[in-house]
């Protein structure tokens, strides 16, 4: 696996045989505070509407019933999109396809802690750090499991003209099983709500 | 295991520092004007000498605060819209780990509780001027709506005192003159008080991966530690300064055998080992070496030549003799000091005897 790092500094992996490249985790709220520490992105009132719907957690001493908490949710698609352009050229939300292909090929790659420790030293201290931690709770074997592919929350997607969510988190953050690989993505009943088990991860294209 | 030579660097901004980081989020627009006028008169009231610096939340660049008065206003707008987000500014703020941070704003600090419990905390003071930068937590000490007076009194803690100090510590050389060499118990330290400039360089002798420290007294009664990162010392070359006359030459000659000397300012004989002729008319009596006196210091090092001999006099209150031996003189008299390895101490080992020999150079020393 090939991983490098975004302008925040959170790490990206490339998907074998492609030149897409994905969050290697969903956004988390420290990685998105990054953007909104950025004169005129979106602003105190919006984010505490955010955090109203999924509190925030440090990343320094989050254990494993804050895992949720690390993440930002509660994030609207477009909302998200605004957050990937700003990333940089060709950064977008992926499709269903894009994710579904992510998640193969995380969940069947085993050996990738050493590439991952060479890319995290030039990564930004707090994603050294939450990545830490991610490893410290859940020991994960396939990379998926770190990714939070699996345990995390539902994810936007591009569904076609319509936004959709992936992903397989905790029956305590989401009780209806999602299973990637056989079932659609989920569709939200309301679109514009803000919701606690809805977050995203960007990709990179080209 | 011996004792090691070493010389460090002490950086203390004279008057103490500050840095102040202020709120331009939506939380915060609001309370603009208050905050501008309230760091205004901080400033005002803030003597020249304190190192200030000044940040926006959100952002990392430093911007002049002597500026602050004529372009407040563009710097609000520049910053206008920045989340309530303190990664940016804690990573500059990191490397200035010994300076006060104030933190002037309104509303939550979103990622304040990633830095709980940390030294970057316990250095700041939260400033609210509308609602509470921290909610209902405590993760650092917070007021609310300070006058610049109030404020004022609760930062600026200036240093006092600075002492330093540790394991078989023996300064040989510092380059602010305002230190004082000071003997507490059986240790040795170098302690500087009320001075405008608290920063030094210096030499000095300590027990190899010994501690040395340096500790700040602040004017409130806090202690603050203070990095020393000690470098092995490079041998220093001895600079002479000049050469005795030829009658001074013969009377150092005399006492290297110990043998009386005939006196060139009252013309009697006198002991060896008399360094100042007190038969004449000079209440303090005169020196036998006029050369020496000529040159302000604690000691004279005299080095015999084929021809000459050459001088040195050294404004340190400590010589170092040989190695594990100084002289530090005390008051009208040299005390000789013997390191004691087991204790990484310096034990007393008796008066400094006129024309002491130095090791290794050739040299004699005596008092001035």
């Amino acid at each position: 696996m090939l991983f490098s790092c975004d302008r925040t500094g959170f790490p990206l992996v490339q998907i074998p045989g492609t030149a897409l490249r994905l969050h290697l985790l969903p956004v988390s709220k420290v990685q998105f505070e990054r953007y909104l520490a950025e004169p005129g992105a979106v602003g105190d009132d919006w984010y505490s509407a955010v955090l109203a719907v999924n509190p925030r957690a440090s990343y320094r001493a989050a254990g494993d019933a804050d895992r949720e908490r690390l993440l930002l949710t509660g994030i609207l698609p477009d909302e998200a999109v605004h957050f990937a352009r700003w990333l940089g050229p060709g950064f977008d939300l992926p499709t269903a396809d894009e994710w579904r292909r992510g998640y193969c090929a995380l969940s069947s790659c085993y050996t990738w802690q050493a590439e991952l420790d060479r890319a995290l030293a030039q990564a930004a201290p707090a994603a050294r750090e939450l990545v830490g931690t991610l490893r410290r709770l859940l020991n994960p074997a396939p990379l998926h499991q770190l990714a939070l592919m699996e345990g995390g929350v539902l994810e936007w997607v591009r569904d076609g003209a319509r936004w959709a969510g992936y992903g397989k988190p905790r029956p305590a953050c989401y009780e209806v099983i999602c299973e990637p690989l056989s079932c659609p993505p989920v569709t939200p009943m309301r679109a514009a709500e803000r919701l606690p088990f809805f977050g995203f991860r960007a990709v990179k294209r080209g | 295991m011996n004792v090691g030579a070493y010389s460090a660097t002490l950086s203390l901004a004279s008057g103490g520092s500050l840095a102040l980081v202020l709120d331009a989020s939506e939380s915060a627009e609001a309370a603009q004007a208050a905050i501008s006028t309230l760091v205004t008169g901080l400033l005002t009231a803030l003597p020249a000498r304190v190192a200030c610096s000044l940040y926006f939340l959100g952002g990392a660049a430093p911007y002049s605060p002597g500026d602050f008065p004529l372009k407040a206003a563009g710097w609000f707008r520049e910053n206008r819209g920045r989340g309530s987000i303190l990664a940016p500014v804690a990573a500059a703020l990191d490397t200035q780990p010994d300076t006060p941070i104030v933190i002037i704003g309104a509303g939550p600090i979103f990622d304040l509780e990633d830095w709980a419990d940390t030294p970057l905390l316990a250095r700041t003071t939260l400033v609210a001027m509308g609602a509470s930068l921290q909610g209902e937590a405590m993760y650092a000490m917070e007021v609310a709506h300070p006058s610049p007076n109030e404020l004022f009194q609760r930062v600026h803690d200036p240093v006092a005192a600075v002492r330093i100090g540790g394991d078989g510590f023996m300064p040989l050389g510092w380059g602010n003159a305002g230190y004082r060499l000071a003997r507490l118990a059986d240790a040795f330290l170098l302690t500087g008080e009320r001075l405008e400039e608290f920063g030094t360089t210096l030499r000095f002798l300590a027990a190899p991966g010994g501690t040395v420290r340096a500790a700040a007294t602040l004017v409130s009664g806090q202690t603050r530690a203070i990095a020393l990162e000690p470098e092995p010392a490079p041998t220093e070359r001895l600079a002479w300064q000049g050469s005795l006359t030829g009658a001074e030459r013969a009377i150092f000659q005399a006492a290297l055998r110990h043998e009386d000397f005939s006196c060139p300012s009252c013309g009697g004989r006198h002991r060896w080992d008399v360094l100042t002729c007190t038969e004449g008319t000079a209440l303090l009596g005169t020196p036998v070496y006029p050369s020496l006196r000529a040159q302000p210091g604690q000691f004279a090092l005299l080095q015999p030549g084929q021809d000459a001999v050459r001088f040195r006099v050294t404004a340190s209150d400590v010589l170092p003799l040989e190695p594990g031996r100084v002289v530090v003189r005390e008051g009208q008299r040299g005390t000789v000091y013997a390191y004691q390895p087991a204790a990484a101490r310096w034990a007393a080992a008796g008066p400094l005897q006129p024309y002491h020999p130095v090791e290794g150079g050739g040299c004699y020393v005596v008092l001035l």
